[in-house]
């Protein structure tokens, strides 16, 4: 842990996010005979499997926020699990952190189900270091986000996509208008749906009209 | 050795070549399945329907409608003509004379013309 200070951070980040979630329990302690007034917090072992999900959820996503939430939100959950799918299955040569594909494959699969994630272990699909640690080629720190990268699929564009690659046309088609100029790849995407949006609407129309 | 590549040479096209070596009645058949199959879509899924990279399918579809509806407008105009020995398409509009179309199998089409293909879906 010391030798990895971004992962030290990411961690620490995401322990504060889940105990303010409710998901876990910390116990504080003080220690008398330091001579540091450093707190040391503690968990509970029932918290374990919690936590290890979660450091995994966070090496894929990235923001303790939406881990938190795949905890919690199943709808949000199910669609997060499509998109990682896609993602990163497609797109695993190119994203340049080692993991093993098998386990990534179970990995995913557990995510798309309503397994209770408090319980079940999720599989650990990274070969050997987390992304967290932030010593990939790209210095990105989750697996979601170096592919995104290469998808240049960035934070505007998550729901955009997440709702076009879920076959929902018109949630996609609502927040790509909402999307400005950002990068060159994330527009053309953006122009895609646009366009896609418009062609099925003339064909829905069409196929009224004809009738 | 060069046998081996005329081999790989004969594949490539048989993809582009297998829609077009079929008769007029099967290609008949196949685009009113399209076309139906574009309204069970449409009619099943209560959002908007994706129809990206369907160019084929669409093309298809028109092309099975405009059969249908330009048939039809044909036999009003015979119906006018011969009136009292003119027997009437039992199929009330294009829609369900195409649906009774895509019923046929494709494969026994092909043994038929596409005028007969059209009779025998107004049951005549």
């Amino acid at each position: 842990m010391a030798k990895h200070p971004s992962l030290r951070n990411a961690v620490n980040t995401l322990v504060r996010a889940l105990a303010k979630a409710g998901l876990i329990t910390l116990q504080q302690e003080r220690f008398e005979y330091s001579a540091s007034a450093m707190k040391r917090l503690f968990l509970n072992t029932v918290d374990r499997t919690c936590l290890i999900n979660a450091v995994l959820l966070q090496g894929v996503f990235a923001e303790p926020r939406t881990v938190v939430k795949l905890f919690v939100d199943t709808a949000m959950r199910a669609d997060h699990a499509v998109w990682a799918k896609t993602l990163l299955i497609d797109q695993q040569s190119k994203a340049g952190q080692g993991f093993i594909p098998s386990k990534l494959t179970d990995f995913l699969s557990i995510l798309a189900t309503d397994a209770d994630l408090k319980t079940v272990t999720l599989p650990n699909p990274f070969a050997e270091t987390l992304p967290q640690m932030g010593i990939g080629p790209a210095k990105s720190t989750s697996l979601m986000h170096l592919a995104a990268v290469q998808a240049a699929v960035l934070s505007k564009g998550d729901s955009m996509m997440a709702h076009y690659l879920n076959g929902d046309l018109d949630k996609a088609y609502h927040a790509a208008i909402l999307i400005g100029t950002t990068s060159p790849a994330l527009e053309q995407y953006r122009d895609l749906i646009i366009r896609d949006y418009c062609d099925s609407k003339a064909v829905k129309a069409l196929l009224e009209d004809w009738r | 050795m060069i046998s081996r590549y005329l081999y790989i040479l004969f594949l490539l096209p048989s993809c582009a070549l297998a829609k077009s070596s079929e008769p007029e009645p099967v290609k008949l058949v196949n685009a009113c399945k399209e076309l139906i199959a574009m309204y069970d879509r449409d009619g099943q899924e209560n959002k908007l329907v994706s129809w990206f990279g369907s160019v084929s399918e669409g093309m298809q579809a028109g092309y099975c409608r405009g059969v249908i509806v330009e048939y039809r407008r044909h036999d009003d105009l015979r119906a006018a003509e011969h009136w009292s020995s003119h027997e009437r398409c039992n199929q009330p509009d294009w829609f369900s004379q195409a649906q009774k179309v895509a019923s046929y199998p494709a494969t026994s089409a092909s043994q038929h013309s596409v005028a007969s293909l059209l009779e025998a879906s107004c049951g005549r």
